[in-house]
């Protein structure tokens, strides 16, 4: 109940700040006559695509708190959906003016339209390049490092050239209220800039952590364990993730999300399950023992700590989905929890089947029954074969208690498929938890 | 469903912010609307129609330099330009010498523009005078 609350403010928070530059623009212009109907809208438009996009540097500075009722995985997929809505505003706002309007649009080119005409021309160019680069980065074969640095480069650039535009046109922003509301709209953007690349990055490099051990485990996969450095280590909740710069300063952003997989019991020691996928992790198995790391976190809400009440769980795990449960696992273990435990665990095959010794001794130290299921057959596998199925998870429900939480971390064709086979065997949505996969 | 959520919001909140912007041009444009901030700069007495209509070969040159110097860029006249500014009757409300000033920037003009405005006005100055009083003689003649 506390955690609905709590996304409702924020969501009703996020919302009145973004809509605050058009509530102010409107109120302070009341009794003024007005420009024509599409001309007003067109600039309305424009007013609040910008408030979209400088709402968007809030929405990944990654603040604990605002983000906790949601999750840090779901915001990014928010902050997808909401340039894709900015960028049509914005392309709304120009193709008003075009169509209706096109004295106002010319000349087009630099030399002799107004400075102000063409900064609101390069900002809507590059709003288009920000929001393509970033669906369309594996397509476009765009390094997930290089993206990020472009990415950062380009949202501030395109923020900047859309204030220019908005302060050099000067309609409206000359009234003294809604000149206030766009300065004060432009230094939080900055601030909100500077915090996220230059103060966080700063304070994380005092708790700089050493990689103590990197071993492989099956499936092109490395355990990566570090220990904190002069300081006592971050404390997460199992299932939570955190953002690792692994040899370098965060300063340089170059960093990646990872799903701490070691138990949240074992003091400051962290532990990462990467498995060799992009550009990054495929140099992973290469890290040098003492290489310096630092972890900004933790982050998410993937973790059983929020249900103490749950009378038991359902764990789905695709490949190296496997991380946080085996955190969930390893923490439930250290802490002697007795309550009844399902693991359905889909590999591709027998050998690279993740962390499946510490399973079958966690299964000891657990009253928790582990279902392998893998897609190749090998000699004398008893086991299932193919992918997790609805009749998997059927016969996984019915060792577990009425009530029951479901924790699933792998590729999307397997969530869905779990989340409409225990919806169908009547399981509440509020009950079935998922980690989205894939954040770039 | 996490996921479909997150969609749903953002097309809620994109929702919200299109809502606002009609709610922004509903309200400016309503039929009660006052009229007020049509121009820049304090109201002059009305000004009374010249004794004799204007030379029709100045007016036509007038219209030539209003197009090409871009004035419909900020400024509506006759049903197309930006209707931001709009100096339809700008004839009846301003007297020449006024109309003039606020083309260069002049005056009493100058102190009611904004700096950005100034710069973007002081390249009139640069105009052939004789093209300068077709366009005012052009202007003053919209009533």
């Amino acid at each position: 109940m506390r955690e609905w609350v709590g996304g409702a403010f924020w969501s009703l928070a996020y919302t009145a700040l973004l809509a605050l530059p058009l509530i102010v623009l409107g109120s302070g212009l009341v009794g003024l006559s007005g420009s024509g109907w599409w001309f007003d809208f067109s600039m309305g438009l424009g007013f609040g695509a910008v408030a979209l996009f400088g709402g968007q540097f809030l929405l990944t500075a990654r603040f604990r708190r605002a983000t906790a009722p949601f999750g840090m995985d779901v915001l990014y997929v928010f902050h997808r959906w909401l340039a894709v809505i900015a960028l049509v505003l914005v392309l709304a706002h120009y193709g008003i003016l075009r169509v209706s309007y096109p004295a106002t649009l010319e000349p087009f080119w630099p030399a002799t339209a107004p400075w102000y005409m063409t900064a609101g021309r390069a900002s809507l160019a590059v709003f288009l390049l920000l929001v393509v680069s970033s669906l369309a980065r594996k397509a476009l074969r765009i390094e997930y490092d290089d993206w990020r640095l472009a990415h950062t480069v380009l949202a501030v650039l395109g923020m900047a050239l859309a204030v220019i535009h908005v302060l050099g046109v000067g309609y409206y922003s000359g009234v003294f209220w809604t000149r206030i509301v766009l300065d004060l709209f432009l230094a939080s953007v900055l601030a909100l800039v500077a915090y996220v690349r230059v103060m966080k990055p700063v304070s994380l490099m005092t708790k700089p952590y050493r990689v103590s051990d990197v071993r492989a485990e099956g499936g092109d996969t490395w355990m990566l364990t570090m220990e904190p450095e002069g300081h006592s280590g971050l404390r997460f909740a199992p299932g939570q993730f955190g953002w690792l710069s692994l040899g370098c300063s965060p300063l340089r952003a170059r960093e990646h999300p990872f799903s701490f997989s070691g138990s949240a019991e074992q003091d400051g020691t962290l532990e990462f399950t990467i498995k060799e996928l992009g550009d990054f992790t495929r140099t992973v198995g290469r890290t040098e023992i003492g290489t310096v790391a630092y972890v900004d976190g933790p982050h998410g809400v993937f973790t059983v700590d929020r249900y103490p009440e749950a009378p038991g769980f359902l764990f789905l795990a695709g490949g190296v989905g496997i991380a946080p449960i085996a955190s969930i696992l390893r923490t439930l273990a250290d802490r002697g929890d007795a309550r009844p435990l399902c693991l359905v665990y889909g590999s591709s095959s027998w050998e690279r089947t993740v962390l499946k010794e510490e399973l079958a001794r966690l299964s000891e130290r657990l009253n928790l029954e582990v279902i392998h299921v893998l897609e190749e057959l090998h000699e004398g596998w008893k086991g299932a074969v193919g992918r997790p199925t609805p009749e998997l998870l059927q016969q996984a429900l019915a060792g577990l208690p009425e009530g029951m939480r479901c924790f699933m971390c792998g590729p999307e064709p397997m969530t869905k498929m779990a989340e409409a086979a225990l919806r169908a065997r009547g399981v509440p949505l509020r009950r079935i938890h998922s980690e989205l996969f894939d954040m770039a | 469903m996490r996921e479909r959520l997150a969609k749903v919001f953002a097309v809620v909140v994109g929702g919200v912010i299109v809502l606002l912007a009609g709610g922004f041009a509903e309200r400016r444009n309503a039929p009660d609307a006052a009229v007020a901030e049509v121009e820049s700069g304090a109201p002059e007495a009305p000004v009374p129609p010249p004794a004799e209509p204007a030379d029709p070969t100045v007016l036509e040159r007038g219209r030539v330099i209003f197009d090409e110097a871009g004035c419909a860029r900020c400024h509506r006249l006759d049903g197309s330009g930006n209707p931001r500014y709009p100096l339809d009757g700008v004839g009846a409300r301003r007297s020449a010498e006024s109309i003039r000033a606020f083309i260069v920037a002049d005056g009493d003009a100058r102190r009611a523009l904004t700096a950005s405005v100034v710069r973007a006005k002081e390249r009139y100055r640069d105009l052939p005078s004789a093209d300068l009083d077709a366009l005012v003689a052009y202007l003053a003649a919209s009533r």
